[in-house]
Formats: structure tokens, sequence, C-alpha cells
């Protein structure tokens, strides 16, 4: 699922050195799964950042508290009677969490203490990979199971470009090519001619915010 | 010394802290106790119960009777032990998928939810690395 | 003694049922919030949904197909059959039960329902809701995810329940004593009605509410609470 990453120390003190009371918000969810902001990880951002500015004689208060999932209004109602007596909160939820923190707080300054990066697989502890970034068109299904939009340096719907070097990126050596991978899955399953025709580029023209209405639920929302 | 609402030592549980956990959601979750049935037609609804073999420890009415239920009743009792087996019911029996489906309107997720946070209050978590 | 139970205990019974029931649902009300609506933009949705037409129809027969596959009907029929059954024979039993009436009609002048089942037919329908509270025993015992929750208090509600359908029939054919009966049958009737609203039985109002009020995938009207 979504996976991220705790932020440089120097931007999180950066953000909160203003303020005296601080609680820090962590997720159980998706970013506790990849060991970056769950309970654990609160209590040891803690313990760094009261560090910190102790060594700098600062006098500020952080505490942490960590609730199942702030994309989830249900979940954040326990927070409501601890929240009034601070001053800022830091949150190590994903982007979406931190965003409806703020939504419910609107009188509360809110920092992100996460880099939310991409959705992902597990490789190892603590070792993740990118596989989607919900462009919302899934095209997977004939380029062979690999995502040309995540895969590929350049996004090419209609690959590869001219970088390839013995299958490798041009853009990181590390990489192989999407485009070849590919190939050569296509070439394994016989089914070259999925990638033959010519295949229109996403409209990346238009990111306005999405919402999610599913089918079977459009006729709640449709009187509206 | 760090200052942490959700804290705890290693050796005992805060008794008084989960008591006023459990009193500050009383009302509710007595109520859900109470009207529940027994009648196990959440059973169905719970995609763990039915890939794990159609075993009753997965399903809804059991998880929450033997997690809230036992907290509720032992109250001042509540001890390491109990609370390790809640943890082991809260987490590895139940993903809060919230799709779970209650014929007389028991709000299930918001009951394990509730064991979640008493067990985060003392600082019992699950091993995320250990698990895969 | 068979005059206190059937003159002020039957009415501190009822008023117990009244106020506990009326406890209940303002409980239940008290303990839900109305969710607020929320505003998203249109624009976004069609978008997303690419260009597809919107589902403009209330709800179409494939979607209530669906629903109704997989809902409890669709995974256990034969349960579904039984308990739709059930309380159907115990909620009109005895509203239409010919001595009920007349009796009612005795003591205020008015029978509680225009018309009345043949003793045959009420002695099926007796017969049926013992047979079923049977089946729930037999559930109970023999179905491994029902075993595991079962405690005793499960068995004394279903005898709660079944009890004055029981001495009822037992009273309707002069069996035993017909006095002791009757005392028995009262007390039953006044027992179920005392714990009816303080026991799991309690589910004869949070069912309607809950389908009724409650935002959920299966709610029927509006279902604009959350608890």
């Amino acid at each position: 699922m979504v996976k991220g990453k705790v932020k440089p120390l120097e931007e999180i003190t950066e953000s909160i050195k203003k303020y005296k009371k601080v609680l820090n918000i962590g997720c159980g969810g998706c970013v506790s799964v990849c060991l970056a902001g769950g309970q654990r990880e609160v209590i040891a951002l803690n313990e760094e950042l009261n560090l910190f500015f102790k060594n700098r004689n600062i006098d500020i208060l952080i505490e942490g508290y960590t609730v199942e999932r702030p994309c989830n209004n249900q979940y954040l109602i326990e927070l409501d009677e601890i929240i009034p007596s601070y001053d800022c909160l830091i949150s190590m939820a994903c982007g979406a969490g931190v965003q409806h923190i703020a939504e419910r707080y609107p009188d509360k300054p809110v920092f992100p203490a996460l880099d939310t990066i991409a959705i992902g697989i597990d490789r190892d502890v603590g070792l993740y990979e990118e596989r989607c970034r919900a462009c919302g068109e899934c095209v997977i299904g004939y380029t062979g199971g690999v995502c040309p939009v995540t895969r590929c340096a350049k996004g090419l719907y209609n690959g590869p470009c001219g970088g390839v070097l013995k299958d490798k990126c041009e853009v990181n050596a590390d990489n192989y090519c999407a485009w070849v991978m590919i190939y050569n899955r296509l070439k394994e399953q016989d089914r070259i001619e999925d990638i033959i025709n010519v295949r229109p580029a996403t409209d990346w023209r238009n990111q306005v915010q999405r919402t999610i209405v599913q089918k079977k639920y459009e006729h709640r929302y449709n009187k509206r | 010394m760090v200052k942490t609402i959700q804290t705890g030592n290693n050796k005992l549980p805060d008794t008084e802290k989960i008591l006023s956990i459990l009193n500050k959601n009383k009302k509710r979750m007595k109520m859900y106790l109470r009207i529940c049935a027994h009648c196990s037609l959440c059973a169905e609804s719970c995609f763990l119960y039915n890939t794990k073999n159609k075993d009753p420890v997965y399903m809804p009415s059991h998880k929450v009777i033997n997690s809230i239920g036992r907290l509720y009743k032992k109250k001042r009792k509540i001890d390491r032990n109990l609370l390790e087996e809640v943890k082991e019911i809260a987490w590895k029996r139940c993903v809060l998928c919230t799709r779970c489906y209650c014929p007389l309107g028991v709000d299930i997720p918001s009951m394990i939810s509730l064991a979640r946070t008493i067990c985060r209050s003392q600082n019992i978590l699950p091993e995320f690395h250990e698990q895969s | 003694m068979y005059e206190f139970i059937r003159g002020p205990m039957a009415w501190v019974s009822f008023l117990i049922f009244i106020s506990g029931s009326a406890y209940q649902i303002i409980g239940f009300f008290r303990n839900t919030s109305k969710q607020e609506e929320f505003a998203f933009s249109k624009p976004s949705y069609v978008q997303h949904t690419r260009g597809q037409p919107v589902n403009k129809k209330l709800l179409s027969f494939k979607d209530i197909k669906y629903s109704i596959k997989y809902s409890m009907i669709g995974f256990d029929p034969f349960f579904s059959v039984i308990t739709i059954i059930f309380h159907i024979c115990i909620l009109i039993l005895p509203f239409l039960l010919y001595e009920h009436n007349a009796i009612f009609e005795i003591l205020w002048g008015f029978p509680l329902s225009p018309f009345t089942l043949p003793e045959n037919v009420s002695d099926i329908l007796t017969f049926t809701i013992i047979a079923c509270i049977f089946y729930f025993i037999l559930r109970r015992i023999f179905i491994r995810r029902v075993r595991s929750i079962t405690t005793f208090y499960d068995y004394y509600i279903l005898f709660i329940v079944a009890a004055p359908f029981i001495t009822g029939f037992l009273l309707l054919h002069n069996i035993f004593s017909y006095k002791t009966i009757a005392i028995f049958h009262i007390l039953s009737v006044e027992l179920l009605f005392i714990s009816l609203p303080f026991s799991k039985l309690s589910h004869m109002f949070f069912f309607i509410l809950n389908r009724f009020y409650i935002r959920n995938e299966f709610s029927f009207g509006k279902g604009d609470r959350i608890w």
C-alpha cells in the first residue's frame, strides 16, 4: 500500500520550533506497515526531537498519539478532546491523513513529518519498491503487468525510447528499461500484438481532484 | 524524559488510564454488548473468516466478545496477559476493513478500534516487521 | 396470587416494557449523530468515470439481485427462511389468537384485532414457533461458529421466548391444572415483557432502527446516521 519515509530531522524541527506544545499524530495503517509512521516510530521521532531541542536549550514539549487511520473520520474522534491543549500538530500519516487532520482541526497548524512516496510493495524489512502512481487509468493489461508510468523514467505509453543501453535505462543505469521488460514478457506469453498498436498518452493536463463513487452506490449520490 | 500520552512501563498496565478510556465509551459499548444476539450472522461478512477456513475465532462477534467484552468484564483486574491476548485478536484477526455487517446495528469496527486504542495506551503493539 | 399477577403485576411489567423501550430508543438516537452530507465536485467525479453514463435509476434489478445474493439470504437461505417464519409467527399469533381477543372483548369491550385465526391454524403456528426454537437450540449446539459464542444466557433467552407459547398451548388444550398453567402463562409473558428492552431481545427495536437510520451498505430508506 502507501509507502512513506520520515522527513529529515532539520525540516521537521524547522517547522515546529516556534511552538510550545506539539502533538505528533501517528497512523496505524499503511505507514505503520512500512515502518515509517506507526506508534513505535512516533515514540522514536519524539525522543529524537526532544533531544534535538534540549541540546539547543529550546523549551518545546512534544507528545505523541497514534490513531488507527487518520483518513477516516471515525478514528479521529478520539483526538477531539486532547487536541485543544496543543499549539501545533505534526503528523506521521500519509498525505491524505495529514490533509484530513488539517481539515478537521482548522485552527491548528499541521505539519507533515513524512514524505509520502508511492503505492508500493514490501521487498524486505524496511525495503520497499514503488509500483503504482494512481494515475487513474490502468494500462498494465496490455503492457504485460509492467507499469509504464512508474517503471519507465519517462512514463512512455509507446516505448521504448532511444536511450536503452544493454536493457538498462539511460536515466538511471541501475534500473531495467520498463519497455524491454514489457517486450520480453509479452513475447514469452505470445501476445506481442498488444503493444503493436499506438496508444494515446494519458491526458495529464486535467489533474483535478478526483472523487471516487463506486458504481453500485451511485444512486445514493445522484440526488444531490 | 520523554513524556507521551500513549506510554506505560513494560511491567504493569496503567489501570487508571485503561479505566478512564473504558468509562468514556461505556454507554455505547455496553449497549453494543447487550444487543448482540449471538446470532453469528456477521460471520459471512468477514473476509478473514471466509479465507481462514471458516474458523469461528475469526467471526466478528467472537472477536468483539473476546476482546472488548472481556476488558469490560475484568475492568480493574486487567493484566498484561489479557492485553496481549486482546492484541492478538485486535490486530492479527482483524484488519479493520469496516466491511463487517451486523443486522442489529452493532458498530463492530469501533469496538475493535477501541480495543486497539486501549492496547496502544499501554504500548502493546503488533510487530509489523515480524509478520511477513 | 392469580389476581395479583393478573392485575398490578401485568400493569407493572407493561409499564417497564414501555419505559424500557423508550429508554432504548432515546438511547439509540443519543448515541448516534447525523452524518453531514459531503459535497463533492460533480465534474471531477463524472470525469473520473471516463465519460460513462452515470447510473440515474434508483436501483437496477441487477443491483438488487447482487445485494440478495451476497446478503444473508444468499449465504444461509435455510436459516433466513426459518428466522423470517419464526418472527412473523411470534408477532402475529398473540394478536390474532381467538382466546386473547375474547378476553380483551370482555375486559375492554373491544377485541385486539378485527379478525381471528381458527383454532387449528393457531395450533399450527404454535408448533411452528416451538419447532423453530428447537432448531435454534440445535443450531447453538451443533454449528461450530454459533457454539463458539454461545453462553448459558442464550439458552435462557430462548427459554423465556418459548415459555409463553408452550404454556399457552397447554392452556388451550386443558392439559394439567388450568389455574396453575394460567398463572405460569401470565408470569412467563410478564417475564418476557420485563426482559425485552434490557436483554438481547431488544433487537426488536434495534433491527428496525438500524435498517432505516444507520448509514450502511444494506440500509433501507435514507440511512443518514452514524454511531
